[in-house]
């Protein structure tokens, strides 16, 4: 039953082709249907070797994601078998492009068409990190943990979803504030966002009520930690570059 | 009694009132509250989302001067940085690299992330003093309110161990200890949108409005919160709410802290409630006496 070894086409199969149904297999549980179909229709299956030597992309590309997930977040695509109680109760669902168990099964053929889909998503922005997914699954994929991995993937790669600027701006922004001044400013970090995203007057209406409010001020509050939080960002990012080949 | 305090950043500037409350409540109730000297923000949902290493190292950070000042356990109000702080935590004791990785991160010798301090969110520290504050209320907090936990007290439930999962239950008895009636509902633990209040405020509009609906539906007086967050969600973001729904509401949202604050007698001001975009006026008693009893 051949799933691990073989790279199949999800999508574009012909209408023909035979269908085989696949088990995910998980330690100590029965074997359990996937849900999805694969065709496995001759000339379209690749060999890992041919699929390896027809894909030439970035170093980090070659290996897969499925693989870099569980590396580096111990996540096991594997373990997903599409029941698709994640994505029921997902409160983003909606506007996501591509639903959260779809992202699993795109990662679980390790074809790099799927992989590119996924990157490429809304939805691993448009995700809350709400942990509703992965405490609700029944195999416990840790699926808030894949989206972080794959929203640096999708930034490392520089594959991001245009239509995500205005989210990625405000992340951005958000962590600039902390790296200069160890704590999170308000305003200074509101300003960083409106001028990274050009969403100038977005929210002028709520801002006077919130000085009003004193829930605002125009000076950043941090402590003595600004430059401990400073060099621990700088180390952080030399690491990063010296693992990096 | 003297526990360890992480405010946040949260309470240092949009939640200002989140912070008084618990101050003015822990001062009432002869808590000492040691703030973690230089504490640093905990990284908060960016940093989880685009930087994995600095969302460890950030709370790492917090919780080592904490360690540092003696402190053996810290009280965390604020939902996102209680969950930062227990993920962190989590990772750094479950992961030998993760921990390495962060000893680099933070310039400490190993060893030193070793026995971090407890991390406590409020509601699970004011349980543990049932009778503290039952001695101490005033006024009875007569009013029917919901009380909503949001995502990240309860979720994942294997690191964070408190409370049911799906309908917690923790919030709604300290309501009820100094005198409140809560609802039973369905939107206890659906998200608000958290973090998307600026960037995608529409997906809070969206998933706030249904909270607010399931809440006035069941005629809540108030919606009790411990997350600045959903505080802010629910009440700065009131017009993109209020746009979705059948019946504009303007039924306030209340921290637990001022909750238990105005049942302990404290003054609105102490208890920072004139800092709310919704106004918070509640209807005079209307619970019949034998309920609160
Ligand atoms: S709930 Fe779990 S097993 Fe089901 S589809 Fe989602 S990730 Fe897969
Ligand atoms: S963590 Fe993300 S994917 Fe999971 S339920 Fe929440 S929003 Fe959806």
């Amino acid at each position: 039953m051949g799933q691990p070894d073989t790279v199949t086409q999800m999508h574009d199969t012909a209408p023909d082709a035979p269908r085989v149904r696949c088990f995910a297999v998980k330690k100590g549980t029965n074997r359990r249907p996937i849900g999805a179909y694969f065709s496995q229709s001759e000339g379209r299956t690749l060999t890992p070797e041919k699929y390896m030597s027809c894909h030439h992309e970035s170093p980090s590309a070659r290996h897969s994601l499925a693989a870099r997930l569980k590396e580096v977040g111990e996540v096991d695509v594997a373990d997903c078998y599409q029941c698709g109680k994640c994505t029921a109760g997902c409160p983003a669902a909606e506007e996501m492009d591509v639903a959260p168990s779809q992202i699993l099964r795109l990662l679980q053929t390790e074809s790099p068409k799927h992989e590119k889909r996924a990157l490429e998503s809304m939805s691993i922005w448009l995700c809350i990190g709400c942990e509703t997914c992965v405490t609700r699954c029944p195999q416990e994929v840790d699926l808030p943990r894949a989206m972080d991995i794959l929203r640096q993937e999708s930034l490392a790669r520089n594959v991001a979803n245009r239509a995500a600027d205005d989210i990625v701006a405000f992340h951005k922004a958000f962590l600039h504030s902390i790296e200069r001044s160890g704590r999170v400013f308000e305003f200074g970090m509101i300003g960083d966002y409106k001028l990274r995203t050009g969403h100038l007057f977005q929210d002028l209406g709520a801002a006077p009520s919130m000085f009003l409010k004193g829930k605002m001020s125009l000076l950043p509050h941090g402590g003595g930690s600004k430059r401990e939080v400073g060099r621990m960002f700088a180390r952080a990012r030399a690491a990063k570059k010296e693992s990096q080949p | 009694m003297r526990v360890g305090y992480y405010p946040g950043c949260s309470l240092t500037g949009t939640s200002r009132e989140f912070d008084e409350s618990v101050r003015s409540v822990a001062r009432a109730l002869e808590i000492d509250l040691a703030e973690v000297p230089e504490w640093n923000c905990c990284g908060s949902s960016p940093a989880h989302m685009i930087d994995t290493t600095m969302s460890i190292a950030l709370p790492a950070n917090v919780l080592l001067k904490a360690k540092r000042a003696g402190l053996a356990e810290v009280l965390t109000p604020c939902a996102a940085c209680y969950s930062r702080l227990l993920m962190g935590k989590h990772e750094i004791e479950t992961k030998p690299a993760t921990r390495a990785q962060v000893e680099r991160v933070l310039g400490c010798p190993p060893g030193s992330l070793d026995e971090l301090p407890k991390v406590l969110n409020v509601i699970e520290f004011l349980a543990q003093i049932p009778e503290t504050i039952a001695a101490k209320v005033t006024s009875k907090f007569e009013h029917t309110v919901a009380c909503y936990y949001g995502c990240l007290l309860v979720r994942p439930p294997k690191v964070t161990r408190f409370d049911r999962t799906e309908d917690p239950v923790e919030m709604d008895k300290l309501v009820a200890l100094v005198g409140g009636k809560t609802i039973d509902w369905s939107f206890k633990t659906e998200c608000c949108g958290a973090s998307f209040s600026i960037s995608r405020t529409s997906v809070v509009g969206r998933l706030s409005s249904k909270i607010m609906q399931d809440a006035t539906r069941r005629h809540a007086e108030a919606i009790v919160v411990s997350c600045p967050m959903c505080h802010s969600n629910l009440d700065l973001r009131r017009r993109e709410i209020n746009r979705r729904m059948e019946k504009p509401t303007l039924i306030p949202v209340l921290f637990i802290t001022q909750v238990i604050g105005l049942a302990l007698g404290l003054s609105e001001k102490r208890l920072g409630l004139k800092r709310h975009f919704v106004p918070v006026k509640l209807p005079a008693k209307t619970l019949p006496a034998q309920v609160v009893s």
